[in-house]
C-alpha cells in the first residue's frame, strides 16, 4: 500500500541525478515559467520549482503548494498552521544559510526523505550543486519544516480483476440462431434438455438450430428476464449455463 | 503582484561541517526510511 507522502518521495527520487543546463535552464523552471507566464523562471534557481513540479504531476499541488520563491512557500505553510521545527519524512525543509529562523531570509528548500537518530535529516534537493541530489543536513541551517496535509487515504495499487473462467468461456461462445449448424448447436440442444425443455433428439438433428431450439431458447430467455428473441448470445448462454 | 524570482545563491550546495560526510547514495532507486516518526505539534504561527 502506498501513501500519498510515499508517492511524493518516490517521484522526487526519480529525478536524482538531473542536472541543469550550462545556461541554467531546467525542465522544472520551464514548466513553472509556462504556468505562470514569466519566462525568467525557466533559467531561475529551481529548488522550489522542482518540488512544485513533482507535486503538481501527482495532483498534490494544493496540498504541497506551488511556488518558486522559497520565502513565500514557507510563509504559506506558516499561515496555514503547518510550519514545524521537528521533521517528519515528507516535510519540506527550508534552509537559511545564515542560520536564522527568519522566513524572509530563507534561501533554499528540499524534501525530508528520512530523519536520522542524531537529528540530521536525509533530504532530496533540487538545485543543489546545479543538480537534484540526496543530501544529509544538520539543523544548523534549517529554518523550519513545512508539513503538507498529505491525504490520509492510502493509494492502493490497482489489482487486476479476478478472472472468472466461466465468463471467459461464455464470451468465446458464438451467437446462434435458427438455421445455424455445428457442435455448438449440439451443446445448446443438451443444455436445453438439462433445463427441462423437452426435445426429442431422436426426431431432430441435434447439430442444427431448429424451430424447436428457438422455442426452448425463448423459454429460457423469458425465465431469465432477458429479451425473448430466440437468438443465443452472451446473455442467453449465461442463462443456459446458470452463471448469470 | 507577480512572484519574485528565487533568491541567489542557489547553485552552491552550501554544505557545512555540521552536515557531516555525505555518505548517501545518489541512486534514484535507493530508499531511506525514517528512523523517527514522532508526532510534532510545535507550530510556529
Amino acid at each position: 500500500m502506498t501513501s500519498t507522502r510515499d508517492r511524493m518521495l518516490s517521484a522526487c527520487r526519480k529525478h536524482i541525478g538531473y542536472q541543469e543546463r550550462p545556461d541554467g535552464w531546467t525542465r522544472f523552471g520551464q514548466w513553472y515559467a509556462d504556468r505562470h507566464g514569466n519566462q525568467a523562471f525557466a533559467r531561475a534557481p529551481w529548488c522550489a520549482a522542482g518540488l512544485s513540479y513533482v507535486a503538481a504531476t501527482l495532483g498534490l499541488g494544493k496540498v504541497v503548494g506551488e511556488f518558486a520563491y522559497t520565502p513565500s512557500w514557507a510563509a504559506w505553510f506558516r499561515d496555514n498552521g503547518r510550519w514545524h521545527q521537528s521533521p517528519k519524512a515528507g516535510d519540506l525543509v527550508f534552509f537559511d544559510w545564515q542560520g536564522t529562523k527568519n522566513i524572509p531570509a530563507i534561501d533554499h528548500v528540499g524534501i525530508v526523505e528520512a530523519v536520522l537518530r542524531d537529528g540530521r535529516v536525509v533530504t532530496i534537493e533540487f538545485n543543489t550543486a546545479n543538480a537534484c541530489m540526496r543530501r544529509v543536513r544538520s539543523r544548523a541551517t534549517i529554518a523550519g519544516f513545512g508539513r503538507p496535509a498529505y491525504p490520509d487515504v492510502p493509494v492502493k495499487p490497482s489489482k487486476p480483476k479476478p478472472v472468472n473462467p466461466t465468463e471467459v468461456a461464455v464470451k468465446k461462445l458464438p451467437t446462434l440462431k435458427r438455421g445455424d449448424k455445428g457442435w455448438h448447436v449440439k451443446t445448446l440442444t443438451y443444455l436445453l434438455m438439462a433445463r427441462d425443455f423437452a426435445i426429442d433428439v431422436e426426431a431432430i438433428d441435434d447439430t442444427t438450430f431448429t424451430a424447436y431450439h428457438e422455442q426452448g431458447v425463448k423459454g429460457i430467455q423469458a425465465a431469465a428476464g432477458i429479451k425473448t428473441d430466440g437468438v443465443v448470445g452472451p446473455q442467453t448462454w449465461a442463462a443456459l449455463l446458470r452463471v448469470a | 503582484m507577480s512572484e519574485p524570482l528565487p533568491p541567489e545563491p542557489y547553485g552552491d550546495a552550501a554544505l557545512t561541517e555540521d552536515d557531516g560526510p555525505q555518505r548517501v547514495s545518489q541512486d534514484p532507486a535507493a530508499v531511506y526510511v525514517s528512523e523517527t516518526e514522532e508526532a510534532d505539534d510545535d507550530v510556529d504561527s
